[in-house]
């Protein structure tokens, strides 16, 4: 096991390091950040003056040692939108967004895993039709679209809900709740089809043929089985949060999490706080993604197996 | 029902997951409760919350590239000018603030008295020198400001109550020019990490506090105001939210009592709409440099004909605004010419004129800003793209963020790029004269992109034309001539709103980013 985490690590730093190169490869590739971060009326001269005071003329090479070593210290340099430490910027939002994330993993694991094994339980009936069908609209729902109507529903409708902004339980809610739809549309279909597929194993119609009741049936062999793919799509759906989703979620809502800073950071052209972001965006969903695989490990031993024989 | 329970308790991996499902969503929501507050339980009736598309950014009033929210939030409410805009029945006119009196000294020289006993907010009394000081701080070549200050040369304290402002051009309206420049305390540009980040000014609210991410700032009522106390309202808190309808469902909600940047279809849905004559006009600057396509009188007077300036102003502004016709400033700005039609929208002349030149599937390209203009701008430049491309030729549509709009387009001259044939900006005239459109599309240098002998000395002539009546005569006889030299299309008037509560009144300017929060007041505010 110490063995796999350590060589996962490995690459985790080489992503991380890829990352960062193709950082600096994009914004050399459009040109010297002086003309962007100056004034527009700024001078040729100011221009060349503040480029070669930040290092921006200097040889290529020397740049990027200089980019990295900064950001092995976690030093992105001064945020110009910010006026502060690109990090300092990133480090107070991150938590933010993962409080968002968190919220919504919870509400995506409750609802998707009960409505899964209901529509898996009662499968072909009209309850597992409509739980598809319901499940089919959520999976396909694009979350700009849900997160407004949440807002006219339970903000401006029947005002329980603030309609954007961060601070306390109710502020949490309606961005959560967004952002948990498609999940948990793909999740009712995921657990749905774990089931069907257990539920026909020997060992379960054995277990069915000794009287084992429905629920004792449940709880001890379907939804043992089921939470490795539900693992398995929440890493995805955890990936896909803390890359993208956050993004559309945090500027509908207001929320000020990593999402809306990378949003800012793009439309300023922050350079700094561009490189911040990813790269702590990128080592959180590595640090996921690893936590997610011993987690694997753990529930199902075939996976430790498969891999130490691979 | 024992062998179920003994099966249930042994499921150690569920029991697990279980577990931590139920911890989180407690820690969550005790964390949550525990930190936030109620977006109504401190709504009171003299605050005031205004919501906005786009962050602070810095704060600086003097030199740097301050944004319309920063205006919004600061100018003529912290800091304040030595003259002051009003607006009544529609009629701009300007009144002191922290000069008392003003008078034309000789052709580019203006003299200002300066109004007494009034102290900045951190306790420092208000004098010449810190006058002298912020516009020589505005003046300088490395301050980013609006186009109109331009003319500003510097400023000199004649004694302690008296400053004389000076300017490149003969300007007879340099106390309107004046009602924009800020003046903060002497000195105040020594620390720049605190000028982006605050503010000092003499005005009737107090910079109370701007949160980290920028995204929202509260002012409040200051008891040291050297002015009348007539502010109804003892906070004011800006907010973003960056999204449209998000935006205008927290006024609908009651969270928010004004929303700005609104599209102009989303304001229909609000409880109330505030309006005022934009002084802006929306061109399209014409690329009419040597060897460029539209570098000849024809195939310029096609494209004017081309666009559907009607159409623009109804379909896509909804109403909210009124066709240029023909020229670049709005009817309540001193040049523009009465009864100058322009060029009426007849798409079939067009065609056969831009057939004419050879120039039928030609391409041209077009550069347009995604964030500078908001929804509507984009909706507008695609629109006018159509109309231009319905005349056979092709046009290749560029959208750019405004950062690149800016350097690419605008000073595409000036970063010695070949500039874009057709460029969508608005062109503003806040001191409500011709002088910042004739200097920044008519006369030779880095931003105009036609060079005409006899447009550019029509505009130098006015520019430099010390008397006033006579002034108004030469600038519009420069828009006469840029309208039959096809130099631009202008198209649209915009009407500039802000959707506010049923119970909301205040007052819009012709610069959008002009707001006197002291004139604002919400439901029985007093």
């Amino acid at each position: 096991m110490a063995k796999y985490i350590l060589k996962r690590l490995i690459s985790g730093l080489i992503t991380l390091f890829v990352v960062l190169v193709l950082v600096f490869v994009v914004f050399q590739a459009l040109g010297d950040p002086s003309s962007r971060i100056l004034p527009v009326n700024s001078t040729a001269e100011q221009i060349r003056a503040y480029s070669q005071a930040n290092g921006y003329s200097d040889p290529l090479l020397e740049r990027l040692g200089r980019y990295l070593s900064g950001a092995i210290r976690l030093d992105f340099g001064t945020s110009t939108v910010r006026n502060e430490p690109a990090i300092n910027a990133v480090l107070t939002a991150i938590p933010r967004s993962l409080l968002l994330a968190a919220a919504s993993i919870v509400a995506t694991v409750a609802i998707g895993v009960s409505l899964g094994v209901l529509a898996g339980l009662t499968r072909n009936r009209v309850v597992d039709k409509a739980v598809q069908f319901a499940g089919a609209i959520a999976a396909s729902v694009p979350e700009f679209w849900s997160g407004l109507i949440l807002i006219i529903l339970f903000a401006v409708m029947v005002p329980i809900f603030p309609t954007s902004g961060f601070g306390g339980f109710q502020f949490l809610v309606l961005p959560a709740a967004a952002m948990s739809i498609p999940p948990i549309g793909r999740l009712i279909f995921v657990v749905r089809e774990s089931i069907r597929s257990i539920a026909e194993q020997p060992f379960a119609l054995v277990a069915r043929s000794k009287g084992l009741s429905r629920a004792a049936f449940v709880n001890t062999h379907i939804l043992r089985a089921a939470l490795v793919p539900i693992i398995s799509i929440g890493a995805v759906e955890l990936t896909r949060m803390a890359i993208g989703g956050v993004v559309v979620i945090e500027n509908i809502f207001a929320w000020p999490g990593i999402g809306q800073l990378y949003v800012q950071a793009m439309q300023r052209y922050d350079v700094s706080l561009v490189s911040a972001t990813l790269f702590c965006a990128t080592a959180l969903v590595l640090a996921f993604n690893l936590i997610l695989d011993i987690v694997y490990t753990r529930l199902d031993p075939r996976i430790r197996l498969e891999r130490q024989h691979g | 029902m024992k062998g179920v329970t003994v099966s249930v308790i042994r499921n150690s991996h569920l029991r697990r997951l279980a577990a931590v499902i139920a911890v989180s969503a407690v820690v969550l929501s005790v964390a949550a409760c525990s930190s936030g507050t109620s977006p109504n339980a401190t709504k009171k009736r003299d605050t005031l919350t205004w919501a906005v598309a786009s962050p602070l950014g810095t704060l600086d009033l003097l030199t740097d590239q301050i944004d319309n929210t920063g205006r919004q939030l600061l100018l003529g409410n912290v800091v304040q000018t030595l003259t002051r805009q009003t607006m009544k029945n529609g009629k701009a006119n300007w009144v002191p603030s922290l000069a008392t009196a003003w008078k034309q000294v000789d052709a580019s020289t203006w003299e200002f008295t300066l109004r007494k006993g009034v102290k900045f907010q951190d306790g420092t009394a208000f004098g010449a020198d810190d006058v002298a000081y912020s516009i020589d701080q505005v003046a300088l070549a490395t301050s980013v400001k609006d186009s109109t200050l331009n003319v500003i040369t510097g400023a000199k304290a004649v004694n302690d109550n008296t400053v004389d402002v000076t300017f490149n051009v003969a300007e007879p309206f340099g106390y309107r020019v004046l009602s924009t420049v800020p003046i903060m305390p002497s000195g105040w540009e020594n620390d720049k990490a605190k000028t982006q980040s605050t503010a000092i000014g003499t005005g009737p609210y107090k910079l109370q506090s701007v949160s980290s991410g920028r995204d929202t700032a509260t002012l409040v009522k200051w008891s040291g105001y050297w002015g009348k106390d007539t502010t109804k309202l003892t906070k004011v808190v800006m907010r973003v939210i960056p999204d449209n309808g998000a935006r205008l469902a927290a006024l609908k909600s009651g969270e928010i009592d004004v929303a700005f940047n609104l599209s102009p279809e989303l304001n229909k849905a609000a409880p109330k709409v505030l309006t005022a004559e934009s002084t802006e006009v929306e061109i399209i600057r014409i690329n009419a440099l040597p060897g460029a396509v539209f570098s000849d009188l024809k195939a310029r007077q096609a494209i004017n004909y081309a666009v559907d300036d009607a159409s623009l102003v109804k379909d896509v502004r909804d109403g909210f605004g009124v066709a240029a016709h023909g020229q670049p400033v709005p009817a309540q700005v001193t040049g523009y010419v009465a009864g100058l039609k322009g060029y009426p929208f007849n798409l079939k002349k067009a065609t056969k004129m831009i057939s004419d030149e050879g120039l039928t599937g030609k391409t041209v390209s077009m550069m347009c800003a995604t964030d500078q203009y908001g929804a509507v701008g984009v909706d507008s430049c695609q629109a006018i793209a159509a109309d231009i491309q319905a005349t056979g030729l092709k046009v290749a549509l560029q959208l750019l963020p405004a950062a690149q709009w800016l350097q690419q387009g605008y000073l595409a001259k000036q970063n010695s790029l070949t500039p874009p044939d057709l460029f969508y900006i608005s062109a503003g005239s806040s001191t409500f004269d011709a002088g910042p459109v004739l200097t920044n599309y008519f006369i030779c240098g880095p931003k105009a992109t036609i060079c005409d002998p006899s447009l550019e000395a029509s505009a130098q002539k006015a520019l430099n034309e010390p008397n006033a009546a006579q002034k108004t005569k030469d600038f519009q006889a420069t828009i006469q001539l840029a309208s039959e030299k096809a130099a631009l299309i202008p198209t649209v008037n915009p009407q500039n709103f802000a959707a506010v509560r049923a119970d909301v009144d205040g007052t819009l300017y012709g610069d959008q980013t002009q707001l006197y929060w002291d004139e604002w007041s919400v439901g029985n505010s007093k």
